[in-house]
């Protein structure tokens, strides 16, 4: 962020004219840069953009950009439209708050203590790696049978999936925390709690970070799936219903909602990098 | 050492520590044993400053880890100077370490001040001490400076000052220069020796390097190669008052570091003789 303000930034009058050319070919690097990572994005909807209008494309399928914006404009300018949607919205949106928040806490919480105690390690890391890579929605029938079906379930695989992202990275985090750290705090001294909370845990910080953001990636590929399968609520079940009945357009309008969602999600992640590890950026 | 005849008030100031018969051992993980350091003894009066000189895997960076209290395994016996050793506002040791030891995520006088963590200390006094120490290894307009924004000369002296600040009974430095460009060394040598005129410190300074070994301690224990003893203890011809550069342009000088280099050179063996000289 200090780069791009420093670059973007007009260069003085009185610099060098080495410099001033320097600073103006960076500027120009940054802008291409720039034009190109939002750029590629629009070329491909030009792209399919063009092809469903020449038919190279099954329009029924694949409408173009244009006509699934303009049927999403007629969607949403109605008040039941909007109400529906957001319905949807909020539905899911609850599920992955309820979900993240708990499986969030408590892997980090594991993680860290497996990272710092041997034998809680010792215990279960086997089990804990054997677990991980089980698809989590290969046991969604399971959470049916215990929770029933709808925000209980949904949210308990969003837990579930968040979790095990979180604990891993957390423990690989503190497990593999830079060992001058320990040796500083073991020849201070340090108190229990000056060590986990002012040592390892910010140690292990960017590695937490990493495991919170990608647990989000994960809560929102479950909330999704899940909503496919049990729910009656939710952007999910809203994509779905679109397609079952055909409504093409419709079930793009709930693609973009998660396309929103991951947005904001990867927005969320670098903010937390940004303003949590500060001393980490390059 | 072996008669107890002499009284303890007999010595101008008492021992800071003894460290008798040190032995140590490590198992490899292939199982096997290797010996690193065979018998090591020294005592150290207050205030003196003592440089462990050896090859390679010699035992002088084991000894430190064992005087810093990293590594408990050991035989022998380490005797501190007790009558302060139960003052719980200064630590018995404080290491400052080769690599970067900074805590990245703290300001300097946060690290400063988290050295003293393990310390009952009132708020008031570690403020007092991170002040006068960032102050005397001259960080004081870099207080609030994280350690990405500093060079390496200036973290490490926020972790000499992180050392200082617990005012420990032995101050351990594990070839705290060691990562530094030439020139900074010869200005930070000059600044340890100030600061520890100043603390009135009692030293272990561990280094390969001769020159700084000289130039800054009272006595050089040369260590052999591993299994590491006491090959040679060798003092100082110069008083503790004259300062690194100025030892650099005296023909004493000179004449110690012929000594000492034919002491280290005799240990390290043909083929280290070979890489040193390169």
């Amino acid at each position: 962020m200090t780069d791009a303000k420093i670059l973007l930034a007009p260069a003085p009058d009185d610099v060098d004219p080495l410099i001033a050319a320097n600073l103006r070919a960076r500027r120009m690097a940054r802008i291409r840069d720039i034009a190109l990572g939002v750029g590629f994005p629009i070329f491909l909807l030009l792209l399919w953009e063009f092809a469903a209008r020449f038919n190279l494309i099954d329009r029924r399928f694949f409408p173009g950009p244009s006509t699934i914006g303009a049927s999403i404009w007629t969607f949403l300018s109605t008040q039941a439209g909007r109400e529906l949607l957001l319905g949807h919205v909020q539905a899911t949106l609850l599920r992955i708050g309820i979900g993240y928040g708990i499986g969030a806490t408590s892997g980090v919480l594991l993680g860290v203590v497996m990272g710092l105690h041997a034998p809680t390690r010792a215990a279960i890391a086997p089990t804990l790696y054997a677990i991980f890579p089980v698809p989590k929605i290969a046991i969604y029938p399971l959470m049916i049978v215990i929770f029933g079906l709808g925000d209980a379930s949904s949210s308990a695989l969003v837990t579930l999936g968040v979790f095990f992202m979180t604990c891993i990275n957390t423990f690989a985090g503190v497990r593999y925390v830079n060992p001058i750290y320990h040796d500083v705090a073991d020849a201070f001294r340090f108190p229990p709690l000056v060590r986990w909370f002012r040592v390892f845990i910010p140690a292990a910080m960017p590695s937490i970070i990493t495991g919170l953001r990608l647990g989000l990636g994960q809560a929102l590929v479950l909330v999704v799936s899940a909503e496919f399968v049990s729910a009656d609520t939710g952007v999910g079940r809203f994509i779905w219903d679109s397609w079952q009945v055909l409504d093409v357009p419709r079930m793009f309008m709930g693609l973009a909602v998660v396309l929103i969602f991951a947005g904001l999600a990867a927005i969320a992640g670098s903010l937390a990098e940004t303003k949590l590890i500060p001393w980490n950026r390059r | 050492m072996t008669g107890a005849v002499a009284p303890p008030q007999a010595a101008d100031r008492a021992p800071a520590l003894r460290i008798s018969h040190l032995r140590k051992s490590y198992l490899t993980a292939g199982g096997s044993t290797v010996r690193a350091i065979a018998d090591l003894s020294l005592t150290m009066a207050d205030g003196e400053r003592v440089a462990i000189l050896g090859p390679s895997g010699c035992g002088k960076s084991s000894c430190l880890r064992i005087l810093a209290g990293l590594d408990t395994q050991f035989a022998g016996t380490i005797e501190w100077g007790n009558e302060r050793a139960a003052d719980a506002s200064r630590l018995r040791s404080a290491t400052v370490f080769q690599g970067d030891s900074t805590l990245p995520w703290m300001n300097v006088d946060r690290n400063i001040a988290i050295g003293m963590s393990g310390l009952r200390l009132s708020t008031t006094d570690v403020r007092r001490r991170v002040d006068r120490y960032r102050d005397l290894v001259g960080l004081r307009d870099f207080a609030k400076a994280y350690p990405h924004e500093l060079s390496g000369g200036m973290r490490q002296r926020a972790a000499i000052a992180r050392a200082l600040a617990t005012e420990p009974l032995l101050l351990l430095m594990d070839e705290p220069l060691a990562a530094l460009d030439a020139q900074t060394r010869l200005v930070m040598q000059k600044e340890l020796h100030r600061i520890w005129t100043q603390t009135d410190s009692t030293v272990v300074y561990v280094t390969h390097d001769i020159e700084e070994a000289i130039s800054l301690c009272d006595r050089l224990l040369v260590m052999s190669s591993r299994p590491g003893r006491v090959k040679a203890m060798i003092e100082s011809p110069f008083s503790r008052a004259i300062e690194p550069l100025e030892r650099r342009r005296m023909p004493a000088f000179a004449e110690m570091q012929a000594h000492v280099w034919d002491l280290v050179a005799e240990e390290v063996g043909q083929t280290l003789v070979g890489e040193a000289t390169r």
